[in-house]
């Protein structure tokens, strides 16, 4: 199911020994109990299990957006020359959130577009995070016709103008997908992209998924609840008391 | 780049945004109006004391006064700036009018050297223009009965004595109309025609004198009027008296001035003081000496420079043998000049706390943001957004309220402020209410002045205030779990 990659080639993304704490009244509560786990390039992984078990700490964690009590976070960019087995773990806060920016992409239940903005400008968000104000109005018009682009790949490019608020709860995941996909990331995390959605919705977000990781190579880890959805993944891990099934 | 850009979509989309930014620019605008106000008023008055004091003043020590007033006229004649020097008598007396008695200061002045030295003729009325006035404003003068003593319109009064004397085509008074006052002449003729029956008595009038307006216009004294001037020997200390002849009116624009002060033939004063005398003693003098500076030299703003002159002067009487105190115009009023720039000062202070209001407005508002934008700040966190990228949204958001705020605020109190005598006059026209009356600020409009300084300290403090009251929101908002809160709807 996943897009090509060849078996000698490095993992994408390696998790060793993951742990995470939290101190909650004074007490210690264990959330993830030692995770290990290597996504390939252009891998869809499924991670399904019940409530609470740690799938959407883990998520955060491998997305740098909360940091784990130990364990290892070792990432090789296949196109950033720096960050070759490089421990994510250990960077500095600035150079995770660059990270996270042009190398991650996130697609959450609930869409969470900007309601100020309109769908064009949400989806131009990544790359005015990135860009200066100089250097991302000298690339204005390039940037504009690639989100453009990618709204008429997930099929919502005649809603390019209006709020987020006008719009359905399908086209609003199509466009945090689109969002997520503007900085060309390797890898998109996905909590829950159907959860929200009726069962024909989240049919056409799953068929989105497949098509975008066939043909442009990006990787996607999908946390869900959705069988349907897990399915179409080239692996499936079960979580279970903070640590995967098999191991 | 998205820092501005959210800033501005905050700025847009929020009604308290709007809120904010009217109370700041409604602050702003208010204290520079009132700083403009208070501004005119304390240039207004400076032009006033200049007016009525000269550039700087000598004063003699001693019962005596100043005793060797050629030396000192020679020694500063030199110096280069000086271009004129008045001598002077200031006592304290009280004049007796009938049952009528009241403390003035008699100043013994010599009407022609004291125009050269300030703007004694600008606000001398010429006896034409006193007679029309009286007459306008002393209905039934002249006749006898109740109606010759119908009540005087005193603001309307004052309004015409301040429109004649400000009337830019007005010509001051040459030195032939200020000799005039003192004439025997002139004295003759007021006497024959203000006191007929007294003209028998007085074959040769007594001495002339200046009084205030105000006293005429409110009949405390009248044109022709035989007044009894009593004060103290300088020598002796024993009561000594004179009569003089109520012979012109004078409208300085200070009350204290116009109200108590009679103006005298300083050689006749000198007359009055010299009369109880001990024996052997020496003849009382002048009390000082009023001198004038080059306008190019020393204008009304430059007080370095005064104070320059000021000291070559000291140096120049006391090279002379001489030790007299030297005193520039603004130190001759310092107290009054302190007063009114203590108020400016509290005036300012008072309206500040506007302008904490209006910051505790951008933070209440930036909060309230800041809890309503919490998913968003946790998406642009997961989309890569810095924790210092997300507090600079914040920061740029009340930075914008403050300075836009600020700058339109600056705009609206310069057009209130520069129209303030229009919106005084529709006021006036629509309620009859007299804001500023004439006759107390003895100006005939509101005055307003924007001194730079004024601008910057009414264009510094909102702009600090909204930059620290979006500090505490704008560093809050990316600590407030914004990564948690997308978790949820």
């Amino acid at each position: 199911m996943s897009a090509s990659s060849s078996p000698n080639e490095p993992a994408l993304y390696s998790v060793r020994d993951l742990h995470k704490e939290y101190q909650m009244q004074g007490v210690t509560v264990p959330v993830l109990r030692g995770c290990d786990l290597e996504v390939k390039h252009g891998e869809i992984l499924s991670i399904i299990g019940m409530s609470g078990v740690g799938k959407t700490t883990l998520l955060n964690i491998m997305g740098l957006l909360d940091n784990p009590t130990s364990g290892e976070l070792i990432y090789s960019s296949g196109e950033d020359k720096e960050l070759q087995g490089c421990d994510l773990a250990g960077l500095g806060l600035s150079k995770k959130c660059s990270i996270r920016n042009r190398h991650f992409g996130f697609v959450f239940q609930f869409y969470h577009l900007l309601p100020d903005l309109t769908v064009i400008e949400n989806v131009l968000l990544p790359s005015m995070i990135s860009l200066s104000y100089g250097k991302y109005n000298s690339q204005r018009s390039r940037l504009e016709e690639r989100a453009r682009e990618l709204l008429d790949r997930v099929g919502v490019l005649d809603r390019s103008e209006f709020p987020p608020s006008r719009l359905s709860g399908g086209e609003r995941q199509r466009v945090a997908i689109a969002r997520a996909l503007m900085n060309n990331p390797e890898l998109v995390f996905c909590d829950e992209p159907t959860g929200n959605l009726d069962t024909s919705t989240g049919d056409r977000i799953h068929e989105l998924i497949l098509e975008l990781n066939r043909e442009l190579g990006i990787g996607f880890i999908l946390v869900t609840h959705d069988e349907g959805l897990a399915s179409l993944a080239s692996r499936i891990l079960t979580m279970r008391d903070g640590r995967f099934e098999d191991q | 780049m998205y820092q501005y850009f959210l800033s501005l979509r905050f700025f847009r989309s929020r009604f308290l945004t709007l809120a904010a930014f009217l109370s700041t620019m409604f602050g702003v605008a208010m204290l520079l109006i009132v700083q403009s106000v208070m501004g005119g008023y304390m240039s207004q008055l400076k032009e006033n004391i200049r007016g009525q004091e000269a550039h700087l003043r000598i004063i003699g020590n001693g019962p005596l006064g100043l005793k060797n007033l050629s030396e000192v006229e020679d020694e500063i004649g030199s110096i280069e700036g000086v271009i004129g020097s008045a001598p002077f008598i200031e006592r304290l007396a009280v004049y007796r009018s009938g049952v009528s008695i009241k403390p003035v200061t008699l100043a013994g002045i010599d009407p022609v050297r004291q125009a050269k030295v300030s703007d004694f003729a600008s606000y001398l009325l010429r006896p034409g223009e006193l007679d029309e006035l009286l007459r306008k404003h002393h209905p039934g003068a002249g006749s006898a009965g109740e109606e010759a003593l119908a009540e005087v319109d005193m603001p309307l009064a004052v309004g015409d004595v301040h429109s004649l004397l400000s009337d830019p085509g007005r010509k001051p008074l040459d030195d032939e109309d200020l000799k005039r006052f003192f004439d025997l002449e002139w004295r003759i003729e007021i006497l024959k025609k203000h006191r007929p029956l007294l003209v028998k008595e007085f074959p040769v009038p007594p001495a002339g004198i200046i009084v205030g307006i105000q006293s005429l216009l409110d009949r405390q004294l009248m044109l022709g009027q035989i007044l009894t001037v009593i004060t103290l020997s300088p020598d002796t200390g024993r009561e000594i008296s004179e009569r003089f002849l109520v012979t012109g009116a004078i409208n300085t624009g200070d009350f204290q001035l116009d109200d108590s002060t009679l103006f005298a033939d300083v050689q006749k004063v000198r007359n009055l003081l010299n009369r109880d005398l001990a024996q052997n003693a020496s003849p009382y003098r002048y009390q000082g000496l009023r001198i004038a500076l080059d306008e190019d030299k020393v204008t009304i703003r430059d007080l370095d420079a005064l104070d320059e002159i000021r000291d070559e002067v000291a140096l120049a009487i006391a090279r002379s043998g001489s030790l007299l105190a030297v005193q520039t115009w603004p130190e001759i009023r310092s107290n009054l000049l302190k007063a009114v720039g203590i108020e400016k000062l509290l005036v300012y202070f008072i309206v500040l706390i506007l302008i904490v209001f209006t910051g505790s407005m951008i933070l209440l508002m930036l909060t309230l943001t800041v809890i309503e934008k919490t998913k968003d700040v946790g998406v642009l966190m997961s989309l890569g957004a810095p924790p210092w990228g997300v507090t600079n949204i914040f920061l740029f958001n009340g930075l914008l309220i403050s300075m836009l705020g600020t700058g339109m605020g600056l705009g609206l109190g310069y057009a209130f402020s520069s129209n303030i005598n229009e919106i005084h006059d529709l006021i006036y026209a629509v309620s009859g209410v007299e804001l500023f009356p004439a006759e107390i600020y003895q100006m005939d409009r509101i005055p307003v002045h924007f001194y730079p300084d004024d601008i910057l300290w009414c264009t510094l403090p909102p702009v600090i205030v909204g930059l620290l009251a979006s500090l505490v929101p704008a560093t809050w908002a990316p600590r407030r779990d914004p990564i948690g809160s997308i978790q949820y709807e």
